[in-house]
């Protein structure tokens, strides 16, 4: 071979349609020839572009409505989604108060009679901490007021309330909503 | 990763879940040829469900002489054909070997060195922009090669066409898809 591949030539050995015999001989050659190695780095590098660019994707519940439309599994009840959304909403909130606890705890060592921050960082602290202050005790009253029963003993009620709407949904799924099937 | 001719054989066995492996391994590229094809993400998930209902059903009727994934691609690109057939705009022949799309079969030098500049990334993200505006011919045989990765022989399969009618696309289709996005590369530089 002492002409230069065609970019036809090249494009099927890139493509690997080229049968094996004839391909050792083809890539011999590009490894030889400067120009056509040039010429086959730039083909194999459109194609590794062209075979990255991003796939559509289905919705994420994709797989399991298509079970549930063929009988295979039940169809996800209305409760049952909820509690999918639920469990990282619930995560979330935890995770949050438990920093929120964390700053309340360890912050401004001047509520506690030690000493005084000095400065701006000081009077940022002091601002921030009455903010909060202020803030906690404005949603703990509306709570307070708009559900007395449940808030009214503070965050025994906010746990209570926990324990007993996530298991009752769980519940409602279990034994009514996840029985539904389509067309059953 | 298990083959898929175990999967079916498992599903017609009677465990009916191992279908979902199926439609997980498949779904995202399947309903990127759909989305290309029709143009519409919310019309390509339509076809897609409707595929693999029928696939699921027809399952019993696979012989295994091809792979599964080049009958279920086949299923998906019928029913894109019949829903393009509905909305009344010519139908796509894959047989007509027109040369209105401009596409010559060799890369000018201008576009050779305006691709030879490009970051990668800058080119797939024209390329996808590029790719959905391609005549359909193009894009169906550049999406089954390139995203569903199957070898010629396969493709002609799938579309129900000759392996030389799927040859000439592929390498129109990829000249004219190189040409696209050197010229807009060209046109975003002129315009910054």
């Amino acid at each position: 071979m002492n002409d230069h591949l065609t970019p036809e030539l090249l494009q099927l050995l890139t493509d690997g349609e080229i049968p094996e015999d004839q391909a050792v001989a083809v890539r011999a050659h590009v490894n030889s020839c400067p120009l056509c190695s040039s010429a086959a780095q730039r083909i194999q590098l459109f194609d590794k572009a062209l075979r990255r660019v991003p796939l559509n994707r289905t919705r994420s519940r994709f797989t399991q409505d298509i079970l549930a439309q063929l009988h295979i599994v039940p169809r996800a009840s209305m409760a049952f989604r909820i509690l999918e959304h639920a469990g990282s909403v619930f995560g979330v909130v935890l995770v949050l108060s438990i920093l929120l606890v964390v700053f309340v705890l360890t912050r401004s060592p001047g509520r506690g009679g030690e000493g005084v921050q000095e400065g701006i960082g000081g009077a940022v602290m002091q601002t921030m901490d009455s903010t909060l202050d202020q803030g906690l005790a404005a949603f703990a009253g509306w709570l307070t007021h708009a559900a007395p029963q449940i808030f009214g003993h503070g965050a025994i009620g906010i746990t209570l309330m926990f324990l007993v709407i996530v298991p009752a949904i769980a519940l409602v799924d279990r034994f009514w909503g996840r029985k539904r099937m389509i067309g059953g | 990763m298990e083959r898929d001719t175990d999967i079916v054989a498992r599903i017609l066995a009677g465990d009916k879940r191992q279908f979902g492996v199926l439609v997980d391994r498949y779904k995202d590229r399947a309903l990127t040829l759909a989305c290309r094809l029709l143009g519409s993400h919310e019309e390509g998930e339509e076809i897609l469900q409707d595929a693999f209902l029928k696939a699921f059903y027809a399952l019993p009727d696979f012989r295994g002489d091809a792979r599964f994934g080049t009958w279920f691609y086949r299923i998906v690109y019928n029913s894109c054909l019949t829903r393009i057939s509905r909305r009344r705009e010519p139908p796509v022949s894959l047989d007509a070997d027109k040369d209105g799309d401009g596409a010559s079969s060799l890369p000018d030098t201008d576009t050779v060195s305006v691709l030879d500049r490009m970051e990668e990334q800058e080119m797939q993200r024209i390329m996808a922009e590029e790719m959905v505006s391609l005549p359909e011919r193009f894009r169906a045989v550049l999406t089954l090669f390139y995203v569903q990765e199957q070898r010629y022989e396969d493709i002609a399969v799938i579309l129900g066409v000759p392996l030389g009618t799927v040859k000439t696309h592929i390498s129109r289709g990829r000249m004219l898809l190189r040409e696209r996005v050197a010229r807009r590369y060209n046109d975003t530089v002129r315009a910054a």
